[in-house]
């Protein structure tokens, strides 16, 4: 998976292209891990993003619990079919805001 | 979609098929050999039980026929002292004491073995009008024997034949008169209680195997109907779509071979992983499962969907399995897809696991649970089977 990240003052918009699964959720976890500090807006863009599993999932609940914990947004774009039916599957669909 | 139930191994089925079979033909076999012994051993019983019967009448009927006779004529030569005269009347007491349903008879014999009186008035003894016969010269040698052993003023019993029937005689003299009394009774008379015996220990017998067939017919019905109940149970009980076989035949092998050996006849099958699990690459695995899944043209919603449970699935067996070994493999059969996974690990069926609480808010939300679950939605069938110290899990995408 390759991440593009763009700052612009308190926005962040993380672009992601490939799989969000096991092996790649681990490189997103560290940008979450890292770059989040001063963000009071997360855009993700999953235009380019193939599918999300359960490893994915778990990285994307870390980055909108500590969004909101600091009243922030998390804001998900362009998820694909197969990554939206991953969503209503497991409720991810009423926790994120996915436009 | 299926919750992958627990597919029945072929082996069972057969086993049930066959126990079923040879049941049924035990059953009858047992049923038949029964009926056999029992006819054979209540025909001996009757047989044994009415000849003693007989036996035992007729040794009674001659000790009383031979008393009778005595008896009779000692009164008669009471009677024969006062008259001098030879009288029908004790001849036809003795008859009718001999037998209540007229059927016996007795006479009176002179020294000269010819019949003075006789209560039969036809047959081989009765009294003649004119010059009655010498009966020790009669044709039938056993009447003769008798009149011989009469005459000469003797007493006892003898079995013989008269008028064509058998019959017991019992003979006794009246001393001073050179006369002598014999009673007859026909054996069938006495032996008339034995052949009742006979006939009712017949009728018995027969209930008795009559009973025995009820009771081994409905023993082979109840076997039978639990056979027929636990074959439908197996089959009723196999996930609807998957045929035993296929995948699972080499679970049960011996040794490091973890591969498919043999799959359906239409199904392609290809080894995606096959080794150590320190050996394992998950990205390299993903990428080898897509190309083989777009090779076979499978359609891309459905691609990604496989990618997911085969990524779900795999990084479970890697993380908590505690395998030293692991096998991936992809069967392809038109658009339909089957992944088996199987490791060496601790016997784990992750589809006992509970399902997680999708309601939950971000705050409340565990991540543990998602994985298989979104196997579970996403596959059409999810099939777990503990075989050959293996953990094996079969998914199954319908095209």
């Amino acid at each position: 998976m390759k991440i593009t990240s763009e700052r612009e003052g308190d926005c962040l918009t993380l672009k992601l292209s490939g799989r969000l699964d096991t092996s790649t959720a681990p490189s997103l976890k560290e940008v979450v891990d890292n770059e989040l500090e001063d963000v009071q807006d997360l855009q993700i863009d999953m235009e380019q993003l193939e599918y999300v599993s359960s490893a994915g999932l778990r990285v994307l609940l870390i980055a909108t619990k500590r969004m909101k914990a600091k009243d922030g947004t998390m804001v998900i774009h362009k998820a694909n079919e197969g990554i939206m039916e991953v969503f209503k599957i497991t409720g991810f669909i009423d926790i994120l805001d996915v436009k | 979609m299926s919750k992958g139930k627990r597919a029945v191994p072929a082996w069972l089925l057969g086993i049930s098929v066959a126990a079923l079979i040879v049941g049924a033909v035990a059953s009858v076999a047992c049923l038949y050999s029964v009926n056999r012994i029992m006819e054979e051993k209540g025909r001996k019983l009757t047989d044994a039980v009415t000849r003693n019967t007989e036996q035992m009448l007729e040794i009674m009927a001659r000790e009383r026929l031979l008393e009778l006779t005595v008896s009779r004529a000692e009164d008669f030569e009471e009677k024969l002292g006062a008259e001098a005269e030879p009288c029908l009347y004790p001849v036809n007491e003795i008859a009718e004491e001999v037998s209540a349903s007229g059927q016996g008879y007795a006479f009176l014999l002179d020294d000269a073995g010819r019949v003075l009186i006789s209560s039969r008035t036809e047959g081989e003894i009765f009294v003649c009008q004119e010059e009655a016969a010498d009966l020790r010269g009669s044709g039938n040698e056993e009447l003769a024997y008798l009149a011989e052993c009469m005459a000469a003023g003797g007493s006892g019993t003898q079995k013989l034949t008269l008028d064509g029937r058998d019959a017991f005689a019992a003979y006794a003299p009246l001393k001073g008169s050179g006369w002598s009394l014999a009673a007859v009774m026909p054996v069938d008379v006495v032996r008339a209680p034995a052949v009742e015996v006979e006939k009712q220990l017949k009728m018995l017998t027969e209930r008795e195997v009559r009973l025995q067939a009820v009771i081994f017919r409905d023993m082979l019905l109840f076997w039978t109907l639990t056979l027929a109940g636990t074959l439908v149970f197996c089959i009723a009980g196999a996930p609807a779509g998957e045929k035993p076989g296929g995948f699972r035949k080499h679970a049960g092998k011996a040794g490091k071979n973890m591969g498919i050996e043999k799959s359906n006849d239409a199904e392609k099958v290809k080894g995606i992983f096959r080794g150590s699990i320190e050996a394992v690459d998950m990205s390299q695995i993903l990428e080898s499962m897509e190309g083989y899944l777009k090779e076979e043209k499978i359609a891309e919603e459905n691609r990604t969907r496989i990618l997911v449970a085969v990524d779900e699935i795999f990084s479970n067996v890697c993380k908590y399995s505690g395998a030293g070994e692991a096998a991936i493999h992809c069967g392809i059969s038109g658009q339909r897809v089957r992944v088996l996974f199987e490791d060496d690990g601790v016997p784990y069926n992750p589809l006992l696991q509970p399902e997680p609480d999708v309601a939950l808010e971000a705050q409340e939300r565990q991540i543990g649970g998602l994985g298989i679950h979104i196997v579970k939605k996403t596959m059409d069938q999810v099939i777990y089977e503990y075989a050959g110290g293996r953990n094996c899990l079969t998914i199954i995408k319908e095209g």
